[in-house]
């Protein structure tokens, strides 16, 4: 999912830099001193789970788990996953830097409307709906972000469709990791710690 | 209480579990044996780059020089068609992309010996020696092969060598968790002294 450098034009590369400014400003007007903990935590497992390579599928992928940060975090997705991609990018050249804002917009967009799409299922209050909401969390979170990747691809002349195809294809076998552990956190969460997650008991 | 061992554990999974998995960009490698050059491309979870797009350009004018596609094993080789300095991009799928170069000197010392030596040496040893048909050129030919076949474990090793530091170590992985906790540390200090 991380476009290297000298791929995409200047053009979406400043669109996507901005989207995340813009992103990551109204990320950390909503980050209270509680929430900090959190989005420490989630932002270093997100960091983490990109080195997770899952050896399934035709091309080489690794988990995401913006699906997981973004139904917890919520705008707050945009600055967590900023500075985890850039650590990645300058640690261990994934990605990289001109690329930084399109990346973080690729996994924190989908992130965010995971949160305004799901995050209701949690108030539900049912072990079930907790299960559901992680199983669309990591499905939105992972196939939004391929999609998003194939649009940008699609301006450097690669077809768009053909893209998206493969992107969807080889991100199958995460998705279903990723459905897992989201669904097994939240349940967890859910039990020991609600008020993360957002619900009273 | 409870909660913070158990994130510290979900941290200690994903700390440890990329010992035994590994990463994900791409990375490339070439070398040169008898003017022709060689390059192999990677996942860097080990995994072969089949059917990236390769393309060569000229470091100097930047201009491209040739293009074709990684094979089943992620390697591609080709004659370069200019003594240059030499950039080879490798673009896989889903926006990967990797850098190497190749310098002119490494190209020049054996197409050098080529074109300007052979003619005359070979010409003086085939007049004044008629009755040994092995030329100095045959012999130079031998060695050369000879030593290309010595050396291609070593060239792999190497290779071997370089994948192996391109991974990200422990150190970058507890040190990039590190500054997470450090960056929002200051974060929260700043926030509870204000509120």
């Amino acid at each position: 999912m991380h476009i290297s450098d000298g791929i995409l034009s200047v053009p979406i590369l400043a669109s996507g830099a901005l989207l995340t400014v813009g992103g990551t400003v109204l990320g950390l007007k909503h980050l209270q001193y509680e929430k900090v903990p959190q989005t420490a935590i989630l932002s270093s497992a997100f960091f983490v789970a990109s080195l997770i390579h899952v050896p399934l599928g035709p091309s080489s992928v690794h988990l995401i788990l913006n699906g997981l940060a973004g139904i917890i975090l919520g705008w707050v997705t945009f600055p967590a996953l900023l500075i985890a991609l850039f650590l990645q990018a300058v640690l261990f050249q994934f990605g990289g830097l001109t690329t930084l804002g399109v990346n973080t917009f690729n996994m924190a967009f989908p992130g965010v409307v995971v949160y305004f799409i799901c995050g209701s299922l949690l108030k539900m209050r049912r072990t079930h709906f907790i299960t559901l909401a992680g199983i669309l969390a990591a499905t939105f979170g992972v196939s939004l972000a391929g999609i998003c990747v194939a649009l940008e691809l699609a301006f450097t002349g690669q077809g768009f469709i053909p893209v998206a195809k493969l992107v969807l294809i080889a991100h199958v076998p995460v998705v279903v990791i990723e459905a897992t552990i989201t669904a097994i956190i939240l349940n967890f969460l859910y039990k020991a710690k609600p008020e993360i997650i957002g619900v009273n008991k | 209480m409870k909660c913070y061992w158990i994130s510290l554990s979900v941290i200690l999974f994903f700390v440890l579990f990329p010992l035994v998995t590994s990463a994900h960009k791409i990375m490339t490698f070439a070398y040169v044996e008898n003017g022709i050059v060689y390059t192999e491309t990677y996942f860097s979870g080990g995994g072969k780059a089949k059917n990236a797009k390769v393309m060569v350009y000229d470091t100097m004018t930047n201009k491209l020089l040739l293009t074709g596609t990684t094979d089943a094993k992620g390697y591609f080789h080709f004659k370069p068609p200019a003594i240059t300095d030499l950039k080879i991009v490798v673009e896989a799928e889903l926006g990967h992309r990797a850098v190497t170069k190749v310098k002119a000197k490494d190209l020049k010392s054996i197409s050098k010996e080529v074109a300007n030596i052979s003619p005359q040496e070979t010409a003086v040893e085939s007049s004044s020696v008629q009755t040994h048909q092995v030329t100095i050129e045959d012999m130079r030919q031998l060695i050369r092969e000879e030593v290309s076949r010595e050396l291609k474990p070593l060239f792999e090793k190497i290779i071997q060598v370089e994948q192996r530091l391109e991974r990200p170590s422990l150190t970058q992985i507890f040190g990039g968790i590190g500054y997470i906790l450090g960056i929002l540390g200051i974060w929260a200090y700043f926030k509870a002294k204000k509120g």
